[in-house]
């Protein structure tokens, strides 16, 4: 189940409407479903998850 | 968009609810739902049972609860040492994804002095997948799907705390409030994990081969786990000031409930009602005293009344019959015969005068008794004096009985009084009152203590962030001359420029939110109370609610109820613009509010709440039928808790019509 909150989707729309590289907007939408996901965790382990992202992009 | 609604909650052996199941209604087509029941039948821990079930904490107990475990004391009571008890909240949701059952389950053991502790502590979620049932392996991830734990506060709702919080609401308050609701905390700790994943693209280079970066690297390592440690114990420490500021309202909520200062103002009238008596007390001493003094000295009048009478009769008939002697001095008859010569000036010694010498010389005879004359006269005036004062003895008793009547009469009531305070004060229990003090000072104190630590700890953090950032410039420098890890110096700045775009997002969505927070809010609060006392409430650029008033901020002098209009207003539209769609449950929703308001919360939960389950768990007095009939098109479902007073135990029931 994907978040209920109209905010998170916000974030994302925000993302879109950046006047940026469309790499790091691509970027920055991935590594915020990695923090949805590791929200409510005490010791969030993102770093090889943003590694893969961040590989892939660049 | 379709809410997230409760269906059924089971307590198991929870508080005083053994074997409890609610069922709601899922036919009817009203959103609102009323659990009613006496303070103290239960209502708190229904809304403590919801809160513990999705999250594991309960908002609302009193301060000797939170040593108790959360199974039924009787239960507990009557366990052997070294066996256990089994509790447990389970809550059915229809959700837009299908029917979810969260189950949170304390395994309590009695050890052997008798003591309780939680053995096993486990939070389940059953989900339809397809047409089964089958356990979600993330119980806690699904649930901040439903709702993050830090945004309870705009779903489950305390009213009473809620009016507390608002009584003096600060700006970090608020704008805590909007960084929980714009997810600003996602979007930092994403900027926080961006930074320090540059550390992991650092670890790429072989620092072994390059030691003018490997002192850079070893350094920020340093610095890096320094800030780290900080945050989280800056992070640790504002959530534990966030408790210990609840825990503070508890407290003030049973001061409040024990009315202190129905108590203060009760000793104050015991210490005023003992002097007053005392002084009284005295006074009709000395008012006898003197009564009796005035008696006494007025008794002989009174004893001899019949031989004074009779002696002054006796001496006026004398007077009358001119048998008293005469009064003249015998000196003075002796003078003039001696120097022969009259009153009148004749000549004694002449002829024609003997008569007067004559008549001087039968005085003369006479004036021996003249002293007894005297005499019987000073008597005759003071028998007369006597016989006035006798005169005045029923004025004088009937001036000392109404002075003293008066004094016994004020000293009576003021101790009739005095034994209804001491009754009065004598149902307080001192003891739980000083414990409840003592906890709050010492809650005060702390807090104290801890928001120093913060200052200082956020300086720290801020310096070490400002050395950090100098440091990688020089190693990012350093880096720029090694053509061999050009693909690592673009990866930096790459993360570089998205925590910048990060930034950029966090402040456009801050300002967004708070404008439309304020908009909502403004809207509820117009609706709910259409004074023009005041303008409508904004939010500063700073975060400060304000509700101006003659051009002033008059938001900490609102009325209680003014007050809770407020929070809810505020609360609601920040629950709006969050698009959360869990249930609302409020506690006590209307405690403070005046009748004339009541009608528009009425009113206001029926429109502005339209989209939400809305659960009220309420009074007797605040569910009057006035407000029944006002909010029962929209009502779903109608409880009452029932109690059973030896038992200690509760059972919800459905209201009959």
């Amino acid at each position: 189940m994907k978040s209920q909150s109209a905010i998170n989707d916000r974030i994302i729309r925000e993302i879109d409407n950046l006047d940026s590289d469309i790499k790091i907007k691509k970027f920055l939408r991935e590594i915020l479903h990695v923090e949805l996901d590791i929200m409510d965790q005490e010791k969030p382990h993102y770093a090889d998850q943003y590694k893969a992202i961040l590989d892939k992009i660049i | 968009m379709q809410s997230i609604i409760i269906k059924k909650i089971d307590l198991i052996n929870y508080r005083q609810f053994i074997k409890q199941t609610i069922e709601f209604n899922n036919d009817s087509k009203g959103n609102i739902v009323i659990i009613q029941g006496e303070n103290g039948f239960g209502k708190s821990n229904i809304y403590n049972a919801i809160n513990w079930c999705f999250f594991g904490v309960e908002e609302h107990l009193r301060s000797d609860a939170h040593t108790l475990p959360v199974c039924n004391t009787k239960i507990f009571n009557k366990l052997k040492p070294e066996t256990s008890t089994e509790t447990i909240v389970r809550i059915t949701l229809d959700t837009p994804s299908g029917e979810k059952e969260i189950e949170r389950k304390h395994l309590i053991y009695k050890n052997k002095d008798g003591k309780p502790y939680v053995a096993q502590n486990d939070l389940n979620i059953m989900e339809v997948v397809g047409k089964n049932w089958k356990i979600a392996p993330n119980p806690e991830y699904i649930i901040s799907r439903i709702l993050p734990k830090n945004m309870r506060h705009f779903f489950f709702i305390d009213g009473e705390k809620l009016r507390q919080l608002f009584e003096n609401i600060k700006s970090d308050q608020i704008k805590k409030s909007i960084f929980e609701l714009s997810q600003i905390s996602l979007l930092q700790n994403a900027t926080d994990h961006l930074s320090y994943f540059k550390n992991v693209l650092r670890k790429g280079i072989d620092l072994k081969r390059e030691p003018d970066l490997s002192q850079y690297q070893e350094y920020l390592d340093r610095l890096q786990k320094t800030i780290l440690n900080n945050k989280e114990q800056l992070v640790q420490l504002k959530n534990e000031v966030d408790e210990a500021y609840i825990n503070k309202s508890k407290l003030d909520q049973e001061l409040q409930e024990l009315d202190i200062e129905h108590i203060k103002t009760l000793e104050t009238q015991r210490r005023g009602l003992e002097e007053k008596i005392n002084i009284l007390q005295k006074n009709y001493e000395e008012k006898e005293k003197a009564f009796f003094s005035d008696l006494i000295r007025m008794a002989p009048p009174i004893i001899i009344l019949k031989a004074i009478k009779s002696t002054l009769n006796i001496i006026s008939d004398l007077q009358q019959e001119n048998k008293l002697p005469p009064t003249i001095q015998q000196t003075f008859l002796e003078d003039l015969l001696a120097n022969m010569k009259c009153i009148c000036g004749a000549d004694l010694r002449k002829e024609e005068n003997m008569s007067c010498k004559k008549t001087l010389e039968e005085l003369l005879e006479k004036a021996k008794y003249s002293d007894m004359a005297d005499d019987i006269l000073k008597l005759k005036f003071e028998l007369k004096s006597l016989l006035i004062e006798e005169g005045k003895v029923d004025d004088v008793i009937n001036k000392y009985e109404l002075s003293i009547h008066e004094i016994k009469d004020e000293l009576n009531a003021s101790n009739k009084r005095l034994k209804e305070v001491k009754t009065k004060i004598g149902e307080v229990d001192y003891d739980k009152v000083k414990t409840i003090n003592e906890d709050r000072n010492n809650l005060e104190k702390t807090i104290g203590i801890w928001l120093g630590k913060i200052g200082k700890l956020e300086v720290t953090i801020s310096t070490d962030e400002k050395k950090y950032k100098e440091i990688e410039t020089l190693y990012n420098k350093e880096l720029a001359k090694k053509d061999k890890y050009k693909i690592v110096i673009n990866k930096l700045k790459f993360c570089d420029h998205a925590m910048a775009e990060l930034q950029k997002v966090k402040e456009k969505l801050m300002d967004e939110i708070r404008d439309e927070a304020e908009k909502n809010t403004q809207d509820y609060f117009n609706k709910l109370i259409s004074s023009k006392k005041f303008s409508p409430p904004r939010i500063s650029d700073n975060y400060e609610l304000i509700v101006e008033k003659d051009g002033f901020n008059a938001v900490t002098s609102l009325s209680a109820a003014e007050t809770l209009c407020m929070g809810y207003s505020f609360m609601a539209a920040l629950r709006k613009t969050s698009g959360f769609l869990a249930p609302i449950v409020i506690d006590t929703p209307l405690a403070k509010i005046d009748k004339k308001y009541r009608l528009n919360v009425a009113e206001w939960l029926k429109n502005a709440l339209y989209d939400a389950q809305v659960i009220l768990l309420v009074t007797d007095s605040e569910y009057t039928k006035e407000f029944r009939d006002a909010i029962l098109p929209c009502v779903r479902d109608e409880f009452i808790l029932k109690h059973d007073k030896n038992a200690e135990t509760s059972e919800v029931i459905r209201h009959a019509n």
